[in-house]
Formats: structure tokens, C-alpha cells, sequence
């Protein structure tokens, strides 16, 4: 007897290519300059290169693609403030250590930007996931 | 300490190489439009007779599932050829294979002995070239479960004689089952639906995969049969048919669904085993590629740095190693800025098993809406994967010490769930 075997498998199909929001991507870019701006005089040369790689990592990569623009500018916003509360959270540490006459080279080095990728990649990967969930509730709406 | 710096810039300018590659990909996989000439079965009339080579030992879990597919392609079955290599199986393989055998006039079965068994795919993959009559060798594993059309996808690329060889997409099927075939499953996403497209659409050098895609008879013949010194065979594939003048092409909706690894343990075996076959591939191409006449320098480049992509890991391990050795003995500017940038490095330079931006996308234009939550542990994969290339290394120099031809073929468990 033969056996008998099926599997449900899903198809991606042809490779589909996007069209770049060029507008989104301007309203990106503007919104980080002015948080550049805003941002400079306040931080600290660490916090200020960490909160900038993401947001040119996050504009480049997410406002290009479709969706709603509201969606990006909230994720965006939602990024830069939990990355000013580590960087807040990091100073405090920092204080700490000098306080208590420990090594500032090792607090430094260890709460260092090196796992800054603790909440940036998260930060955009969530960004992402509610993003493809805009554009499926929108395809829903219009019936696609 | 001028040596130390020296050595930092150099590794720096490594990542950066990769980070840019990676980037580009992105860029490439999201909008550019004009890659090459995509071949659209529907109006290419070219379906010559095509052989496909399924290499079986210890498969009883999912040798029934492929035959089983193979009896629903839709490639005119008078065209097609399926050769089973029963590589010494001690346990059913054998007789369940037999009895798809007696049912198919296009199904065929070797049997090899267990003591002839064993010694690698190369070598199962010469034993079943032997006997395939087609003019495109197509090569499954035991555990891929390919869309009805996918030989229509993949065969009509061939109707351009500059191609020697095609790949088709793998996709992860057991994805659901356990956290290791998830991540697996977002490596996958990143590797094919972004960076072998890109290599495409760039005319660079797409991959060929080792399952899910084909590769032309003559070009085997010529080339002697897979080299079973090897343990990244199709890699290797891939840089001699470069080599000899041809090209690979890469079609995303050929689809193949594989069954990932579903452990930490056998992720280990798995890619232990292609960090070595990749490295060999290296040692042996390396040079052929940068003296060859029949490559662009586009696809020179791309080719250095493909081969190379399982020292990566390796190499941004040192980095971060040294770069902590500088930080404490001289903090300079320079070095406290890299330090800012290092999460991105780390990200943008696993290779192959993609950064997390390409994963991303990739998910993205497949139209996934959940999976992007578990891209943060793929600093998981990179951490064991740094582990795995350099045992890899160090096997390898080791078996170069020692004057070791061969390495032990471990082959992948599959469950068939």
C-alpha cells in the first residue's frame, strides 16, 4: 500500500517589489533633524549617537515602506523615548558608580552603547509587526 | 599597540564592508526593478526531460511525503525522472520507496549497501548522476516538500544557455514546532527572499542551496560529478559553474518547504557542517575567483565576499575583543564612537544567516505580521553561530595540520512532523 501523505502549505509567489514613500521618508528625515536639534544641547555624546543610529536606521528602513505615516511617526516617537529612558537609566548608573568610588571605565564600558541593540532592534522589529498590521487592516477595509 | 590599532581598523572596515553589502541587498530586494530577464513558464516553451535526485538514508519519516509530491508535480510526467539513492538505509526507506517503485514507471530506486552507504551527499548525488538520463539534474532532500510547479519555475531559466544551474526558495515548514526552527525560519526569510534575490536581480552570485534547485547534466559531466572531498557541496557548485563561464539564476516562487532543525543541538551539527564546507570552499576558490577571466568584478567581489562569510562571526568576535582591549588601555575618540555603532556591526555582519533589518524586510514583503517579534533573539543564533564558525576554523586547521582529505558526513535527523 502506498502511503498517504498532504501538507498545507502556503505560497509567497513572484518576488514583490514596493514603491518608496518619498514623502514619508521627508517627513522622516525632517522629524529627526529637529529631534537632532532638540537633542543636542541635552545629551551626551553616547546617548546622542545611540538615539540617532536608530532613528536613521528607522527612517531609512520604515518610512520608505507603504503604510500609514501616523503608524511610523508613533513608533518613531515610541523608540526615542524608551532610548532617552535607558540613557537616562545608564547616567543614573554611571552617578552611582562614581558615587560609590567604583571603576567608571567598567560601568561605562558594560551599560556602554554595545547593548544599545537591547532596544533598538526590539523597538523596530515591533515597528515592523504593527506596521504589517496597519497595512492588513487596511486591506481588510478595502476588501482585498 | 600601532599593531592592535591597526588590526581594529582593519576588522572595522571588514563589518563595514559586509554592512554595506547587507544594505544594498535591502535596498535591491525592496525596490529595484530592473534585475534580470525573469523567465515566466507560462509563456516559456521549454520543458526538456529533467532527472531528480533524492538522497535517502535513514529517511522512513518523510521519504513518503516528497514521493508522494512527486506524483502530484504538474511537469508532464513522460518528461520527468525521479532517481531515489537508498544510501545504505537500515530502516525503511527502502520499502517504502519500493512501493511508490511499483506504482510509477518514473520513479526509480538505488539501493546501496550499508557498507557502500555513508560517506556523503556528494558521493549519493554522483552514485544517482550515474543513471539520470535528463537533461537538468534537479536535487531534493528527503525532507523538502516542493510546490506542484516548481519544476515549471525552475526549468525555465534554462532556456537561456548562459545558465547552469538554478535555485528555487526554501522556506521553513515546521516552522510553529519549537523556538530553533523559528529562528531558522527568519534566517531563511533574510538569506532568500532578500540577499539570493538581490544577487539576482545585481547579477552577482546567487547560491545555490543544495536542495530546491538544479543544475545541467553536461555541466556535471564536465565537471567530473560533485567533489566528495567537499562538505558544502552545492557551494562549491556554485563557484565552478562561475568558474567555467556560466552563471546560477535564482527564482523566488519556485518554493520548497524544508524541515528545519528543531533543536539547539543538531543547529549546532548542521551548521557546524556547513561553516566547514563553506571554509573549504573558500581555501579552494578563493584565488580561482580573483584571477579568473570568465567573472565581472562585480562578481568577483561578491563572490570574496560570500566565500568568506562564515569567518565573520569569527572576525567580530576579535573586534569586539580588541575593542575592549583599546577602550581600557587607550579611550580615544574614535574608539568610544565605534563602541556607539557595534550593536549595528554585530547585526549587519552574521552573512549568511542575515542581520536583522534584512529579516525584517524580508517578512515584510512576505506579508508577515507576528514573526518580527522574535528578530531581537537572532543575537542568539550570532553568539552560538560565532562559537560554531570558529570550532569550524579550528577543525579545519587542524585537519590541514594533519594532512585530513575527508571529514565525517553528519547527517540532519528528519522527523517528518
Amino acid at each position: 500500500m502506498t502511503p498517504s501523505f498532504s501538507k498545507k502549505t502556503h505560497t509567497f509567489g513572484r518576488a514583490y517589489k514596493e514603491r518608496p514613500q518619498f514623502l514619508h521618508l521627508t517627513i522622516g528625515f525632517i522629524i529627526v533633524v529637529s529631534l537632532y536639534f532638540l537633542l543636542y544641547s541635552t545629551l551626551d555624546e553616547t546617548a546622542l549617537v545611540s538615539i540617532m543610529v536608530f532613528n536613521l536606521l528607522f527612517v531609512f528602513l520604515t518610512f520608505p515602506l507603504r503604510g500609514p505615516v501616523w503608524c511610523k511617526i508613533l513608533w518613531l516617537g515610541m523608540g526615542n523615548i524608551i532610548g532617552l529612558m535607558w540613557n537616562f537609566v545608564r547616567a543614573f548608573l554611571i552617578a552611582l558608580t562614581v558615587e560609590a568610588g567604583g571603576d567608571l571605565n567598567v560601568v561605562t564600558f558594560v551599560t556602554g552603547p554595545a547593548v544599545d541593540f537591547l532596544w533598538m532592534v526590539p523597538v523596530w522589529a515591533l515597528g515592523m509587526s504593527a506596521l504589517a498590521e496597519a497595512q492588513r487592516q487596511k486591506r481588510k477595509q478595502e476588501g482585498k | 599597540m600601532l599593531i592592535l590599532n591597526l588590526v581594529f581598523i582593519v576588522l572595522v572596515g571588514v563589518m563595514l564592508a559586509y554592512l554595506a553589502r547587507h544594505y544594498i541587498f535591502t535596498a535591491v530586494a525592496l525596490y529595484y526593478r530592473r534585475g534580470q530577464t525573469h523567465y515566466n513558464p507560462r509563456s516559456t516553451v521549454y520543458q526538456p526531460k529533467v532527472s531528480v535526485i533524492i538522497p535517502a538514508r535513514n529517511e522512513e519519516n518523510v521519504i513518503g511525503r516528497i514521493l508522494q509530491r512527486m506524483t502530484e508535480l504538474t511537469y508532464p510526467k513522460e518528461k520527468l525522472e525521479v532517481i531515489v539513492v537508498d544510501d545504505g538505509s537500515t530502516d525503511r526507506t527502502g520499502e517504502i520507496t519500493e512501493e511508490f517503485a511499483k506504482k510509477y514507471d518514473y520513479i526509480n530506486v538505488i539501493h546501496r549497501s550499508p557498507e557502500n552507504g555513508g560517506k556523503g551527499k556528494a558521493d549519493v548525488l554522483n552514485e544517482g548522476s550515474k543513471h539520470a538520463t535528463g537533461e537538468i539534474l534537479y536535487v531534493f532532500d528527503a525532507d523538502y516538500y516542493p510546490q506542484r510547479d516548481v519544476l515549471e519555475n525552475l526549468t525555465a531559466p534554462f532556456v537561456d544557455p548562459e545558465v547552469g544551474a538554478v535555485q528555487g526558495r526554501v522556506t521553513v515548514l515546521n516552522e510553529p514546532k519549537t523556538l530553533v526552527t523559528r529562528l531558522v525560519a527568519l534566517e531563511r526569510i533574510g538569506g532568500y527572499r532578500v540577499d539570493q534575490l538581490a544577487r539576482d536581480d545585481l547579477k552577482l552570485i546567487p547560491q545555490l542551496g543544495g536542495t530546491g534547485g538544479g543544475v545541467r547534466r553536461s555541466l556535471i559531466e564536465f565537471f567530473g560529478g560533485w567533489d566528495p572531498n567537499m562538505l558544502a557541496e552545492d557551494t562549491d557548485l556554485t563557484f565552478r559553474i562561475y568558474l567555467a563561464g556560466y552563471k546560477v539564476r535564482y527564482v523566488n516562487e519556485a518554493e520548497c518547504y524544508e524541515e528545519a532543525v528543531e533543536n539547539w543541538r543538531w543547529y549546532w551539527r548542521q551548521r557546524c557542517r556547513w561553516a566547514l564546507g563553506h571554509m573549504q570552499c573558500a581555501f579552494k576558490h578563493l584565488w580561482p575567483i580573483i584571477k579568473s577571466k570568465n567573472l565581472r568584478l562585480r562578481e568577483k567581489i561578491d563572490g570574496m565576499l560570500l566565500l568568506n562569510v562564515y569567518f565573520v562571526p569569527i572576525l567580530t568576535g576579535l573586534a569586539w575583543f580588541l575593542g575592549a582591549i583599546l577602550y581600557f588601555m587607550q579611550p580615544s575618540g574614535w574608539i568610544t564612537l565605534y563602541w556607539a555603532l557595534i550593536p549595528i556591526f554585530v547585526y549587519s555582519s552574521v552573512g549568511n544567516f542575515a542581520p536583522f533589518f534584512e529579516v525584517g524586510v524580508g517578512a515584510y514583503l512576505d506579508g508577515r505580521r507576528r514573526i518580527y517579534r522574535l528578530i531581537p533573539l537572532l543575537f542568539v543564533t550570532f553568539l552560538y553561530n560565532t562559537l560554531i564558525c570558529t570550532k569550524a576554523l579550528a577543525d579545519l586547521c587542524l585537519s590541514k595540520i594533519l594532512g585530513r582529505k575527508q571529514h565525517a558526513w553528519i547527517k540532519t535527523p528528519h522527523l517528518g512532523r
